[in-house]
């Protein structure tokens, strides 16, 4: 009799909801939830565009373009053939601002308020220079002719030829004669993967800056702990895990 | 919190006593530097690979399978997920794995459009 009233006070019984079968709260659950609903969203899209790529294979009348062609400006260096360099500087951009973010939950297990707040915040710059990447990306891809429903970047035999041809580093000229145009697809599925990646990235910045202000408010000091930081950190990473394979499929392979 | 329930003690204590719920505690940062260098190493290493190996079907699945390295080090260390209780991580690992049947299904789809294209 005793014990019953004993679990009645801790509700200790896993049938009647005192206990979670997760073991954790359920703001973390849902936040596990609505990432495995995201990933299928995110997969659908990647299918699609593995999909079309696949049936444009082998193709000569309107090939798939060369990823090595398309994407290979950098800042500040004009004509100059670097393929793959500011990709791989947005992935480590990337990495590294989940790097802080994780660096920032653990800050929250140790209650160090201010180094949550410090983690906090270069997780946040890190998040608005990769969107400033991102934005330098697409305003290079659309001066080059690219549009939601055009694409002129695949190469005749000609600019396959000078493809071949050209080495890292090497400087390069573009001959109208070189590309044509080819599945308009390549470019909408671009526009839409990593827009919808960078549309992530953006709601994450501004969850980040909402937690930074409340961190800086002392809101999770006086609830006692900061699993909210934790809560926002699953999501980030789960950005950053997203892009893993935006970098691989539509840039290394 | 419906004020339906305030009279309830074992709701009010499952809606509002979350932090019951969390027990984070500081693992150090040592593992996550750790992590971080793995991750960093493996991304210079798709680079490396980007430049020396020609482009055909090996290397695709080369990158791929170091994605998958990546992932698993972003989810089971950064996520947390290799600390979680065993029910959690199945529930939310293994509907994705089923995603690998879609992948395989339209990838032979997509080949055998380009018989038409």
């Amino acid at each position: 009799m005793s014990t019953h009233a004993a679990s009645q006070e801790t509700n200790q019984s896993v049938w009647r909801g005192g206990v979670s079968p997760f073991n954790v709260s359920y703001g973390k659950l849902m936040m596990w939830i609505f990432l495995l609903s995201d990933a299928f969203t995110f997969s659908s899209l990647l299918i699609a565009y593995g999909t079309q790529r696949f049936s444009f294979s082998g193709n000569v009348d309107t090939p798939w373009p060369m990823p090595d062609m398309v994407f290979n400006h950098f800042p500040f260096i004009h004509h100059v053939h670097l393929p793959l360099f500011f990709v791989s500087l947005m992935t480590f951009i990337l990495i590294f601002s989940s790097v802080t973010m994780v660096l920032a939950v653990e800050a929250g297990h140790r209650k160090s308020k201010s180094e949550v707040a410090k983690y906090m915040l270069m997780t946040i710059l890190g998040g608005f220079a990769f969107l400033g990447c991102q934005a330098w990306e697409w305003t290079q891809f659309i001066g080059d002719g690219a549009r939601l429903d055009f694409n002129k970047f695949s190469l005749t035999a000609e600019g396959m030829k000078y493809a071949e041809g050209l080495s890292l580093f090497d400087k390069y000229h573009w001959d109208e004669g070189f590309r044509m145009s080819g599945p308009a697809v390549f470019s909408a599925l671009f526009f839409l993967v990593t827009g919808f990646h960078g549309f992530h990235v953006f709601s994450g910045v501004v969850l980040n800056i909402i937690i930074y202000l409340n961190v800086l408010k002392g809101t999770y000091e006086k609830r006692g702990h900061y699993e909210m930081v934790e809560k926002v950190g699953l999501y980030w990473h789960f950005v950053d895990l997203v892009w893993v394979f935006v970098f691989t499929f539509f840039y290394l392979i | 919190m419906s004020h339906n329930h305030t009279t309830d003690n074992e709701t009010l204590m499952y809606e509002t006593n979350q932090e019951m719920l969390y027990h984070g505690e500081s693992h150090g940062t040592k593992e996550i530097w750790k992590i971080f260098g793995l991750l960093t190493i493996i991304t210079i290493v798709d680079i490396f690979l980007y430049f020396i190996m020609p482009a055909n079907m090996f290397r695709n699945i080369t990158f791929i399978i170091l994605g998958i390295v990546k992932s698993y080090l972003i989810v089971g260390y950064f996520m947390h997920m290799k600390h979680e209780r065993l029910n959690l991580a199945l529930s939310i690992i293994v509907p994705v794995l089923f995603v690998v049947g879609l992948i395989m299904g339209l990838l032979y789809e997509g080949d055998f459009w380009s018989s038409f294209n």
